[in-house]
């Protein structure tokens, strides 16, 4: 048998966490500062659609039962209790800091999807083309900008992701206090009229798996 | 204590996976494969080469964007 993570909350953290991936029984399994959510399996589970699915409904009910929590990436297996408090012992103290900055938050995810202009001018203008290129590349950034900008004021946190595959340009990551969801969606459809023919998809609210990093 | 490597089988998953994968279900994979905390060290990681997942995850996601189709709202 092995120690399957599935999330960090709090230390003293009790409740019922529900069963895991495979029907374990979950506990808290104190580390410090900080108590990693585990359960026992004897198998590694697989890359499927409902084995992660199953793996983000388990971390969702833990997050029911504690106000903050970290997720772990899926798959996280350890051998035993000792060998997990090894691999966090030396990050207690900033996955604690982590793990606080997600009380009573959630996150939010948007796609910024930015509509591809016509073809640029004829090649033999060479100068032209370069110019206009440049010039695309920074109207897509300040759209990016001006969402960050907005949102910024209703997130505890936020990060941004930029994309080299057009036209998905970049992906913004927000931590919003859950009592501000609806104030963050409502500015969100707001900038999607404001910023069309560009597009902004939105995703959540999710666990904090974003804000799981330790900067 | 032990270390322990990736298995080449957890990344034929998970290209297998992306294959597959509708919109919701891509975000649902960068979510939970790409993110959330890791534990270094002699722990078992036991996944696929989380680089090729997100490498791939981008290009994906765009091609998500042209299944649903023009003109949608944020959602």
């Amino acid at each position: 048998m092995s120690l399957y993570v599935y999330a960090l909350v709090p230390a003293g953290v009790e409740g019922d966490f529900g069963t895991g991936i495979e029907e374990e029984t979950l506990r808290a399994l104190p580390l410090g500062g900080i108590s990693a959510v585990i359960g026992e399996i004897d198998h590694r589970p697989s890359i499927a659609p409902a084995t992660l699915q199953a793996h983000d409904e388990v971390v969702r009910r833990i997050a029911r039962v504690s106000d903050a929590v970290l997720p772990l990436r899926f798959g996280a297996m350890t051998i035993d209790a000792g060998e997990l408090a090894e691999g966090l012992r030396p990050r207690v103290a900033l996955l604690a800091a982590a793990l606080e900055r997600t009380r009573g938050c959630d996150q939010m995810t948007l796609r910024v999807y930015v509509q591809q202009a016509d073809k640029p001018p004829h090649p033999a203008r060479a100068e032209s083309g370069t110019d206009w290129l440049k010039a695309r590349s920074a109207s897509h950034g300040a759209v990016v900008e001006r969402i960050r900008d907005a949102l910024a004021p209703l997130a505890r946190a936020a990060s941004i992701e930029s994309h080299d595959t057009p036209p998905l340009r970049a992906t913004l990551f927000h931590l919003v206090e859950r009592a501000r969801l609806g104030e963050y969606d409502a500015r969100v459809r707001a900038l999607a009229a404001a910023i069309a023919p560009h597009r902004v998809v939105a995703t959540g609210p999710w666990p904090p798996y974003a804000f799981a990093d330790l900067g | 204590m032990k270390r322990r490597s990736r298995r080449a089988v957890g990344r034929r998953d998970a290209e297998e996976l992306l294959d597959n994968a509708d919109a919701s279900l891509l975000e649902l994979v960068d979510n939970v494969l790409n993110r959330g905390v890791v534990v270094t060290g002699d722990v078992v990681l036991a996944l696929a080469d989380v680089d090729l997942v997100y490498v791939r995850l981008s290009a994906l996601l765009c091609a998500a964007d042209r299944i649903l189709g023009p003109s949608k709202d944020a959602q």
